[in-house]
């Protein structure tokens, strides 16, 4: 093993392969920062062009793009408010408020250092820990999968702004939108209204535009400013960043470790990563109001889970050949066509490119971290367009990106219709977070228990498979836990400021 | 009397009480076991909607709170230049994006979004006359399109909206 790590290393490291992976992370930013353009969709239109290639380089050439596509939505979201992937809604959170703030590159800084300290730790595990960790993966089933799903829904109470009750409802219109769609389960039509389009249900994406393109885009047209905000670019301000990432050591670790766990699970990804995390964050934060407002762990907590769950997600996939996310299902098509079999026998047959691919996955992340340093003061110039002119080239992004999921119009509309909804919804108190929360877990939540329930009609005990399995008590001590703490946080802080009076 | 902020998620509790009612009617047709989780979350939407309709109806003093602390913000909001003048802007705003949206199918998405950045980032601009004020936000859409063009249609292949014209 050691020796493959070493040549790995090496062929990583060539000049050539050098290029390509760098050409490929310029290659991710971009495809991850415009709303609409997918990690899958960008390593899917790679996989033909490795056809020429010799295995290894074009292997890491996937990786570095689906490394780089990861980080690539969090300018987006920082600089205007606007998520390039669903794994960085959570990034929105603080990223935007900060550069409200003037701390733009602050904060591009910061998620660019945590992402690429998530990837490498997540990384480490695919390396040296991922035969347990998958055989761990596959013990979970459809009630740990609804668990894991409840779970993710109590980061609703971290979401909803002012009023819990608003959080709830909006995490409920979430829920209600993932039920569009042939019922996963028995395939049965649910919700469509004789809409061919919509039997595959809502896509997360053109709602996740919609919900938040649109909503900023009408609030910029009414803050009647200029720019979207002033940018601070005092000197030192990117070491300051840099630095500023490692001061937070707990927050750090916790996040990837969060992301690598939620990775490798299938069916959830960088989205439902960093939202765990990002409530985990706040229940063990000593100010968790500052999260929300433009706080450097929030974009750290975030980026750095969402980044983990990039090398993670391909645990599954590298060991017992099962992908486990949409990304790795294309990246066995890349394997495959170059005569790879992933599962146990990779590692022995071609174990030299099997660990290529993964300490170029490392490589991959330094160089996101040195274009990233130089990009953002490019990133950065959105800021200087005025709004006037950046509200109608978005607006045409966000309907071009919403179209190229599906080359489908009702996609477009499901865009608009989310997107002034979700004004309206905001104007009334109800943030488009849960409801967006709501969407990812729905899916996940409904088939976990339909299947349970089905699984339980032949084993006849429903309660012993929700609630006796290890995994599924975990989640649920884990889930009570996300409910009741802040409530005897806030119980404990309200006595110690009546004591203080 | 409720206030204004009462009064607003009394509407809001309403109209969530009509999409549950109409989701329920609508799951009605759906058989086991496609019908659990749409039925336990209708459920959960009808409590919800129910207990913010009994809150803005009866808990007057956490509207109090809020007004108090949204008070803040307007102030900030006031100084920014909330008026009549801004209204139309943002009804402008919405109208253009229904209208852009529906023509796309019917005209093309290149004519339809030239047309749509050109005039929509003149109007934004101030609607300043003079040669450069036009030229900048047609030049600005051209540009776009022409990205749009290379990204979208030659590198990944991805077909555009087309209408009558292109």
């Amino acid at each position: 093993m050691g020796e493959d790590i070493l040549t790995g290393l090496l062929t990583s490291l060539q000049p050539g392969n050098l290029i390509i992976m760098a050409l490929a992370v310029i290659g991710g930013i971009i495809v991850g920062s415009l709303p609409g353009l997918s990690a899958t969709m960008g390593v899917a239109l790679l996989v033909p062009l490795t056809f020429g290639m010799d295995p290894a380089t074009g292997l890491l050439m996937l990786g570095a793009l689906y490394t780089a596509a990861m980080f690539g939505g969090a300018n987006s979201a920082i600089l205007l408010n606007t998520p390039g992937t669903p794994a960085n809604v959570a990034t929105t959170f603080d990223g935007y408020p900060m550069t409200q703030k003037g701390q733009a590159i602050k904060a591009l800084v910061t998620a660019l250092t945590a992402s690429v300290v998530g990837g490498i730790i997540g990384t480490l595990f695919l390396l040296f820990l991922s035969q347990g960790l998958a055989e761990f993966a596959l013990r979970f089933g459809p009630p740990e999968n609804f668990w894991l799903a409840v779970f993710g829904l109590t980061i609703i109470g971290s979401l909803a702004g002012n009023s819990i009750l608003k959080g709830m409802i909006g995490g409920t219109i979430g829920l209600l939108l993932a039920l569009v769609g042939i019922d996963p389960v028995s395939g049965q039509e649910r919700f469509t209204f004789g809409v061919g389009d919509l039997n595959q249900g809502i896509e997360l994406i053109p709602a996740m535009i919609g919900f938040f393109t649109i909503p900023q885009m009408i609030h910029l047209i009414e803050s009647n400013n200029k720019y979207v905000s002033k940018v601070d670019d005092k000197k030192g301000m990117y070491k300051e960043a840099f630095i500023g990432v490692f001061k937070r050591p707990i927050t750090l670790t916790r996040s990837s470790l969060i992301g690598t766990f939620v990775g490798m699970l299938p069916g959830a990804g960088g989205n439902v990563a960093s939202f765990v995390a990002y409530n985990e964050t706040k229940r063990f934060s000593k100010n968790p109001k500052e999260l929300g407002q433009g706080s450097e762990y929030g974009v750290v907590t975030s980026e750095s889970a969402n980044n983990a769950t990039v090398s993670s997600s391909l645990i599954p996939l590298l060991t017992l050949g099962i992908p486990g996310s949409p990304v790795a299902a294309v990246l066995l098509g890349g394997l495959l066509i170059h005569g790879l079999r992933p599962g146990a026998e990779l590692f022995q047959a071609s174990g030299d490119i099997a660990y290529t691919f993964i300490v170029g996955l490392i490589v991959a992340n330094i160089l996101l971290l040195i274009i990233g340093l130089v990009g953002t003061r490019f990133f950065v110039k959105a800021l200087n367009v005025p709004i006037s002119y950046l509200v109608p080239v978005i607006t045409v992004f966000a309907v071009m990106g919403s179209y190229a999921i599906r080359n489908s119009f009702v996609d477009v509309y499901i865009m608009l219709a989310c997107g002034i909804v979700g004004y309206f919804l905001i104007k009334g108190g109800i943030h488009v977070a849960p409801i967006v929360l709501g969407l990812i877990l729905g899916v996940i939540a409904e088939q976990g228990f339909v299947s349970s329930v089905i699984q339980s009609q032949a084993e006849g005990n429903l309660a012993s498979l929700f609630f006796t399995r290890p995994i599924t008590l975990t989640l649920i001590v884990l889930t009570v836990l996300s409910i009741f703490t802040p409530i005897w946080v806030a119980r404990q802080q309200r006595k110690a400021e009546g004591k203080d009076d | 009397m409720l206030m204004r902020e009462q009064w607003r998620d009394v509407m809001i509790s309403i109209t969530l009480l009509v999409v549950a009612g109409l989701f329920y009617i609508w799951s009605l047709d759906l058989t086991s076991p496609s019908d659990i989780f749409p039925r336990l979350v209708i459920a959960l939407l009808l409590t919800f909607s129910i207990s913010l309709l009994f809150k803005s109806i009866f808990v007057r003093r956490a509207y109090v709170k809020e007004r108090a602390f949204e008070g803040k913000e307007e102030e900030t909001e006031e100084i920014e230049g909330e008026g009549e003048k801004v209204t139309i802007r943002k009804w402008a705003g919405i109208i253009a994006l229904i209208a852009f949206v529906y023509l796309i199918p019917v005209i093309g998405f290149y004519t339809v979004s030239f047309i749509f950045m050109g005039v929509f980032i003149w109007y934004l601009d101030g609607l300043k006359t003079g040669i450069f004020n036009v030229l900048r936000p047609l030049i600005t859409a051209g540009g776009a399109l022409i990205f749009i063009y290379f990204v979208f249609d030659d590198f990944l292949n991805i077909p555009v909206p087309e209408g009558i014209l292109f």
